[in-house]
């Protein structure tokens, strides 16, 4: 059910946000510390998906955390290749309602050694659920809050 | 790290501390050593614990499980075990309110363990654990001294994944698959402090062969 539910948003979703706009360097400054864009070493790889169109790629080069945006998985592993190691972003849309949107966004360790078109093995680095809401006035999806840092992973509880 | 004696402190002690360095540099030992990235050598209770951790994990499904040491007033040890053995985390504070409530309320630090698992994306990517420190784990409380992760060098050894688990992790997506074969990926153990992830990760075997010599020391 899960899937399906998934699928739906991730094929309406495009047709829902027309026009709408999220700046992801801006959103992921407000959403990692320092400490966290240390670890990443300032650099964050996102590999655009297909089914979202409303991405804003500009760059900010005064930023903390810089993302590098790609097109496709080959021009990452391209990359990848040069790099050796990489911090990957991923984002999948929880839940749209009104004006708020929920996101999980989490990064992860890529090496160039255990990527390829057989397997792609990343290395478990941080997952945290994130709220956006709407400004109607600026067609923007703007950062709200973390919601949770989730330790699905690798985590202690206090 | 290397067991070579690096420094010698006339403190009227006989404590033996190991610096998370793995150079012989007097400036970089004391840089370490003035950030904080020293420990104090494990006891044999602290290394059968660490031991135990991994005995836990590999019997028990990768469920995380770890212990706290802090220290009372006298300076005499306590070690506590932390609470629910979770898939994917453990829970220290309930652990730590215990031994404050015994009067052991220098956190010195935890400890606890990450599994060998890995989950499938769904589409084509797969995540593993490792011993790395999480963002939950070097943002949680400070301690005193660096607290410790043991887990599994999974990306270094990725060829030795069974076929039959990354099986199991196409058809149940999102969800942590423990591998069936944990003892083909070399154990490590990693050190953090609050807001500084990752000071040092070292193989475990050689850092408990280092613990040996250090404590054999003179």
């Amino acid at each position: 059910m899960k899937k399906i539910v998934l699928a739906i948003i991730c094929f309406t979703f495009p047709s829902l946000i027309y026009a709408q706009n999220l700046s992801l360097q801006n959103v992921v400054n407000k959403t990692y510390s320092e400490t966290n864009a240390k670890v990443f070493n300032n650099n964050l790889c996102y590999i655009i998906p297909w089914e979202i169109a409303f991405i804003d790629t500009v760059q900010k080069s005064s930023d903390p955390i810089m993302i590098e945006f790609f097109k496709s998985s080959s021009s990452f592993k391209k990359y990848l290749d040069i790099k050796v190691n990489a911090f990957v972003l991923k984002i999948k849309v929880q839940s749209v309602k009104f004006n708020r949107m929920e996101l999980t966004m989490s990064v992860s360790k890529a090496n160039a050694q255990n990527y390829s078109d057989n397997i792609k093995l990343y290395t478990f680095v941080d997952e945290r659920k994130v709220l956006l809401k709407y400004n109607t006035k600026s067609e923007k999806w703007v950062f709200d809050k973390v919601i949770e840092v989730l330790s699905d992973f690798n985590s202690t509880k206090n | 790290m290397d067991g070579v004696k690096v420094r010698h402190d006339e403190d009227g002690k006989d404590d033996k501390m190991m610096v998370l360095t793995s150079s012989t540099n007097s400036k970089v030992v004391n840089k370490q050593i003035g950030k904080g990235n020293d420990i104090s050598n494990p006891t044999a209770m602290e290394m059968s614990g660490y031991d135990q951790i991994y005995t836990n994990m590999e019997s028990n499904g990768m469920k995380e499980n770890g212990f706290i040491v802090a220290n009372n007033n006298a300076g005499e040890q306590k070690i506590e075990k932390s609470g629910d053995d979770l898939i994917g985390s453990v829970r220290q504070g309930p652990a730590a309110l215990k031994l404050g409530r015994a009067g052991y309320d220098k956190i010195q630090y935890h400890v606890h363990g990450h599994g060998a698992v890995i989950t499938a994306d769904g589409s084509g990517g797969y995540t593993s654990g490792s011993a790395s420190a999480s963002a939950a784990d070097y943002n949680a409380v400070a301690t005193i001294q660096p607290s410790r992760v043991l887990g599994y060098d999974v990306q270094g050894n990725s060829s030795k994944i069974d076929f039959r688990d990354i099986a199991k992790a196409d058809a149940n997506p999102g969800q942590r698959i423990a591998l069936s074969n944990p003892s083909s990926f070399a154990k490590q153990i990693s050190f953090y402090r609050n807001g500084k992830p990752d000071i040092m990760t070292v193989d475990y075997n050689k850092f408990k062969a280092t613990v040996n010599a250090v404590t054999n020391s003179n």
